[in-house]
Formats: structure tokens, C-alpha cells, sequence
């Protein structure tokens, strides 16, 4: 793909990172905020609160999407930083793509695993 | 002649990225910007293993959860969450000039020349009021509720 292709797929994935993500982290992390506001999160990292999440359709869409834009957008802007250090492009784009992949695929696993231990506990 | 150039490209290194010369206070958002993404990217490889040990079940997610539930552990969730809400406003204003937004429409250059730096200024002094407020709650969920 051209590289203007990849640098504006990655220009695109800031909005919508900043839009899931914040919802993510206030979920996650502001409980305070969001109790003030009358919505009850209850116990969020409690693991029937995670495992349930995972089997819920919305927060796997969230959490698909999040993976993939996040590793995209992240690791498109750490290719941009190592090619500033270094004029190996080759060796810094399988870099890049080896550990884009293995961190794509232990977390899209982690998600399918997750969501058949939610549907089927035993 | 090209290895010559190519060191010459390269010989600044990190260094480079710390010294703004007469860029200004954009150049220092460059430089907070780069550092907080490769924080972020970061913690999101230590966060995909760390979420990953719920497959194998209920003991060793409570024992993760245990060793991360410490101070310093809250201080770099605290530092990830600030970085987050740095890159992210500071990132929309370069989106929104990436797309030639607040930059004014581009025309002939008479002398005395101008930059078109000063024309976006306001727009960075309102992404860091916004930065300012949005730390500020961010800060008061953390640490003081």
C-alpha cells in the first residue's frame, strides 16, 4: 500500500481511538465521575464482572476495534520514530509488523477465549 | 557522498528531539507528544499480557490484580491515563491542522514574510486550557475522592 494511504488510514485512527478509548477508560477508570452522574459500574475488574463483559456483543466490538486501531495507530507512529533513528526500513517494518501480529493475534485470542469461558463456564 | 549523507541525516538521534531551537512551543508539544505515545504503546503491549491472564481463571486473574494493586502501580496507571489525555487533545489539533483547519487560506508571499504558525497559536493555547481542565478532574477521580 502507499505510504499516503497508510499515513492517512493512521491520521484516522485518532479520532476514533479518542472516542473509544475515552469511553474505555472512563468505564474503567472514573468511576467516581460516573457514580456522581447516577451510572453505577459496580466492581469492574472483579472476574465475573470481566468475564461477563467479555460475552456482551458492545464491549467485544469495543474491545475488537480498540485492539486494532490502538496496534495500527501505535505502531505506525513508532515505524515513523525508528526511521528517524535509523535507515533500515526493511528491518524496521518486519519489526514492526512481527509485533503488530503477535500482539494482534494473543489479543483477539484472549477475547475468543474470554467470551467461550462467559457462554460456557464448566 | 550517500553514506556521508545518510550519517549526516541521522547523526542528531534522540538527541534531535530535544532541542527546539526557534521552533517554539509547538516543538515542545512534538516532543511531549512522541514521548506520551511511546508510553502508550507501551503500556498497551503490558496491558494485552496483563488482561490475558483472565483465561486461565479466576486465581491467577485475583493474584494479577493483587501485584498491580499497589502505589506505584496507581501512580503509572495515573502517569497513562495524563499521557492518554495529552496525546489525544494535542492530536486533534494537529488533525484538524493536517486538514489545513485554523492555519487561515493559503495566498502569495509579499516581503515582510509571515508564518502561519502564529494564525494556529490560539488554537494551541485552547488545547492546553482543555488539557489543563481535563487533568485537573482526571487528578481529582485519582486521588482525592
Amino acid at each position: 500500500m502507499r505510504e499516503s494511504r497508510l499515513w492517512l488510514i493512521f491520521l484516522l485512527c485518532g479520532p476514533l481511538l479518542i472516542f473509544l478509548l475515552g469511553i474505555h477508560l472512563i468505564f474503567m477508570h472514573m468511576n467516581t465521575i460516573l457514580d456522581f452522574f447516577g451510572i453505577k459500574t459496580g466492581q469492574v475488574l472483579a472476574y465475573n464482572s470481566v468475564i461477563q463483559r467479555a460475552t456482551e456483543l458492545k464491549w467485544l466490538v469495543l474491545y475488537f476495534t480498540l485492539l486494532l486501531l490502538g496496534l495500527y495507530h501505535g505502531l505506525y507512529g513508532l515505524r515513523s520514530v525508528l526511521l528517524e533513528l535509523t535507515p533500515r526500513e526493511k528491518v524496521v517494518n518486519r519489526f514492526v509488523l512481527v509485533l503488530g501480529l503477535l500482539l494482534f493475534f494473543s489479543g483477539t485470542y484472549v477475547l475468543m477465549k474470554s467470551y467461550m469461558i462467559g457462554i460456557n463456564p464448566s | 557522498m550517500r553514506e556521508t549523507l545518510i550519517k549526516q541525516r541521522y547523526r542528531l538521534g534522540t538527541k534531535g528531539w530535544f532541542y527546539a531551537g526557534r521552533y517554539g512551543i509547538e516543538r515542545y508539544l512534538y516532543i511531549f507528544h512522541r514521548i506520551s505515545g511511546l508510553g502508550i504503546i507501551l503500556y498497551l503491549s503490558l496491558h494485552i499480557i496483563l488482561t490475558s491472564t483472565r483465561i486461565f481463571g479466576q486465581g491467577i486473574w485475583v493474584a494479577s490484580m493483587e501485584m498491580v494493586d499497589k502505589p506505584i502501580f496507581k501512580f503509572g496507571e495515573y502517569l497513562v491515563v495524563a499521557a492518554f489525555i495529552y496525546h489525544a487533545l494535542n492530536g486533534l489539533r494537529l488533525f484538524f491542522i493536517e486538514l489545513s483547519f485554523f492555519i487561515g487560506k493559503p495566498s502569495r508571499q509579499d516581503y515582510p514574510y509571515t508564518t502561519s504558525v502564529k494564525r494556529q497559536r490560539p488554537f494551541v493555547y485552547l488545547t492546553m486550557i482543555a488539557l489543563l481542565c481535563l487533568l485537573v478532574i482526571m487528578s481529582v477521580d485519582f486521588y482525592f475522592i
